[in-house]
C-alpha cells in the first residue's frame, strides 16, 4: 500500500472511531480499538469502498481480522481495478 | 444424552485417533467422511444414515452445479441455483421446526398412513437437522461466494460429523476446509492430555453438574419448568453447564481425531453487556449469522443508505438477526418475542455505548464499577429472556 493510501485509511480510521492520535499497523485489531464492534466494521469497511472506489465482498468483509488483512485487500482490489 | 451413553460413540473416537496416522492414499477429509459414515451407520441405524447420505448428495449436487455455473461465468443461472437451494434448506428447516412442535403439521408429516414423510422426519430428529440445516446453508453459501466444492464423502463428514451432531457447534465450511491444507499434527502426549481434559470437562458439566443441578431443582424424573424468574435464572445456569458440556465434549473429540471443531463459549457469565454475552455463548451460531445475516444485510443497508445511517441500519439489522435466531431455536410467538427483546436491549446497549462510554474512557471508579456490576446485568437480563421461552426450551 502506497504511503498517500495509508494516510488516507489513518484517517478514515481516526474519524471512525474518534481517536485522532491513532497508529495503524498490521498487526491492529478489533480487540485494540475500543469501540470497533461488528457494526463499527461494517460501517468502516463501506466508508473504505467509498474512499477507495474498491468493492468487497461480504465473505471477505467477514474474514477481515487486522488492519494487516484490510490493507492487503485493499492493494488487491486496486491492482485489480 | 442417549447419544453420548452409546458405547458406539466412545468406541468410534478410540477407533478414529489411530485411524488419522495410518498413511492412506486419501485426503483426510475423505478417509473421515467415510469412517463417519460407518459411524453414523452404527449410531442412527440404516434408514436415517440412508436419508442423510441422500440428502448430503443432493446438497453436494447443488454444490456442484453452482461451482459450474460460475465456472462457465453464468452468474444469473448460479444466483438463482444459489437462492432457490437456500430457500429450499429453509423451507426444510421451517417444516422439521414446525413438525417438532406443531400437532397439524406433526401430523402431516407423521401421519397413520406409511409414506416417506414419515420416515424422513423421523430421520431430520434423529439428526437434529436444526444444526446440519445451517451446515448446508453455510456450505451453498460458500460456493456461491467462490470456495471450492468437495467430494460427497468429505461432504457428508462436514454435513454430519457424528461429534458435532446432537448440540453443535456449527463448524462454517471454510475451516471444515483446513482439514486438508492443514499437516496432520504427529502424535504428542501433551495433546492426547488436552483433548483427553477437555472431554473429561465437558463430561462432568454435562453428567455431574447439569444433572445434579436438574435433579436438586426439579427431581429424578420432573419436568424442567420455569414459573418464576427465580427458576428462569437457574435453568440458565443449568443450560450453560449441558450445552457448554456438550460443546466441549465435540471440542475434544475434534482436537483428538484433528476434524476442524470450533469453540462454542468463552466465560459468558463474564460479560458485561448483553452484546458481548452472545459473543461467548453459542460462538458458532453468532459467527454463522454475522456472516450470513449480519454482515450481508448492513452492508447492503449501508450501501443503499450510507453510512451516516448506520444507527438505523443497525436496529433493523439486529432485530433481523436476533428474530432469527429466535425462530431457529423453536418457530413460536415466544422465541420470536425472545429475539425481539433481546435486540432490543443490544439496541439501546449500542445507543448507550456510543453516548457515554466516550465518556467513560479513562473514568477508573465507573470502569471498575461496570466491572462488578456488568456481569449481574447481564445475567438478569438473558435470565428475563429465558423467562419468555422457559416452556419451549425443552
Amino acid at each position: 500500500m502506497t504511503p498517500e493510501a495509508l494516510d488516507k485509511l489513518t484517517l478514515i480510521f481516526r474519524t471512525m472511531f474518534n481517536q485522532p492520535e491513532l497508529v495503524l499497523s498490521d498487526n491492529l485489531s478489533a480487540a485494540d480499538v475500543p469501540g470497533w464492534d461488528s457494526l463499527k466494521h461494517v460501517s468502516l469497511v463501506v466508508t473504505i469502498e467509498a474512499e477507495f472506489g474498491v468493492r468487497f465482498a461480504n465473505s471477505e468483509i467477514a474474514a477481515l481480522a487486522s488492519v494487516g488483512d484490510l490493507t492487503q485487500l485493499i492493494s488487491a482490489k486496486i491492482e485489480q481495478a | 444424552m442417549q447419544f453420548l451413553l452409546n458405547p458406539f460413540f466412545w468406541a468410534a473416537v478410540v477407533v478414529l485417533y489411530p485411524l488419522q496416522y495410518i498413511p492412506l492414499p486419501f485426503s483426510r477429509s475423505v478417509v473421515f467422511g467415510v469412517t463417519n459414515l460407518v459411524i453414523i451407520g452404527l449410531l442412527l441405524g440404516l434408514s436415517n444414515l440412508l436419508v442423510a447420505f441422500s440428502f448430503g448428495a443432493l446438497i453436494w449436487v447443488l454444490g456442484d452445479l453452482l461451482q459450474k455455473s460460475r465456472a462457465a461465468q453464468r452468474l444469473d443461472k448460479q444466483r438463482a441455483i444459489a437462492l432457490s437451494s437456500v430457500a429450499g434448506i429453509l423451507c426444510l428447516l421451517i417444516a422439521y421446526k414446525l413438525g417438532r412442535t406443531d400437532g397439524f403439521v406433526a401430523s402431516l408429516l407423521c401421519g397413520a398412513q406409511p409414506c416417506g414423510s414419515k420416515l424422513v422426519f423421523g430421520a431430520f430428529v434423529a439428526l437434529s437437522s436444526s444444526y446440519a440445516a445451517l451446515r448446508c446453508l453455510d456450505y451453498v453459501v460458500s460456493i456461491w461466494n467462490g470456495a471450492k466444492a468437495t467430494d460427497p464423502l468429505s461432504l457428508f463428514g462436514y454435513l454430519f460429523p457424528f461429534h458435532m451432531l446432537i448440540a453443535g457447534p456449527i463448524c462454517s465450511y471454510k475451516n471444515f476446509l483446513t482439514i486438508n491444507e492443514e499437516p496432520l499434527a504427529p502424535v504428542s502426549f501433551s495433546r492426547l492430555i488436552r483433548a483427553v481434559n477437555t472431554i473429561a470437562t465437558g463430561l462432568f458439566y454435562k453428567f455431574v453438574i447439569a444433572e445434579l443441578l436438574r435433579i436438586y431443582q426439579y427431581g429424578v424424573a420432573g419436568q424442567i419448568v420455569a414459573d418464576s424468574w427465580t427458576d428462569s435464572a437457574f435453568l440458565l445456569v443449568y443450560l450453560f453447564f449441558d450445552f457448554a458440556g456438550y460443546s466441549l465434549i465435540a471440542l475434544g473429540v475434534g482436537l483428538l481425531c484433528q476434524i476442524p471443531t470450533p469453540a462454542n463459549f468463552r466465560a459468558p457469565f463474564r460479560s458485561q453487556t448483553v452484546t458481548e454475552f452472545f459473543t461467548r455463548w453459542h460462538i458458532s451460531l453468532g459467527d454463522f449469522v454475522r456472516t450470513n445475516v449480519f454482515i450481508p444485510m448492513q452492508v447492503t443497508l449501508l450501501r443503499r443508505l450510507g453510512v451516516s445511517a448506520a444507527s438505523v441500519a443497525s436496529i433493523c439489522t439486529i432485530s433481523v438477526s436476533f428474530i432469527l435466531v429466535g425462530l431457529w431455536h423453536r418457530v413460536s410467538v415466544g422465541f420470536l418475542l425472545w429475539g425481539l427483546f433481546l435486540a432490543l436491549v443490544m439496541v439501546v446497549e449500542k445507543v448507550v455505548a456510543d453516548r457515554v462510554a466516550a465518556a467513560a474512557v479513562g473514568h477508573r471508579v465507573l470502569n471498575l464499577g461496570w466491572t462488578i456490576v456488568g456481569p449481574v446485568y447481564v445475567f438478569v437480563v438473558v435470565s428475563t429472556s429465558i423467562h419468555l421461552v422457559a416452556g419451549e426450551v425443552f
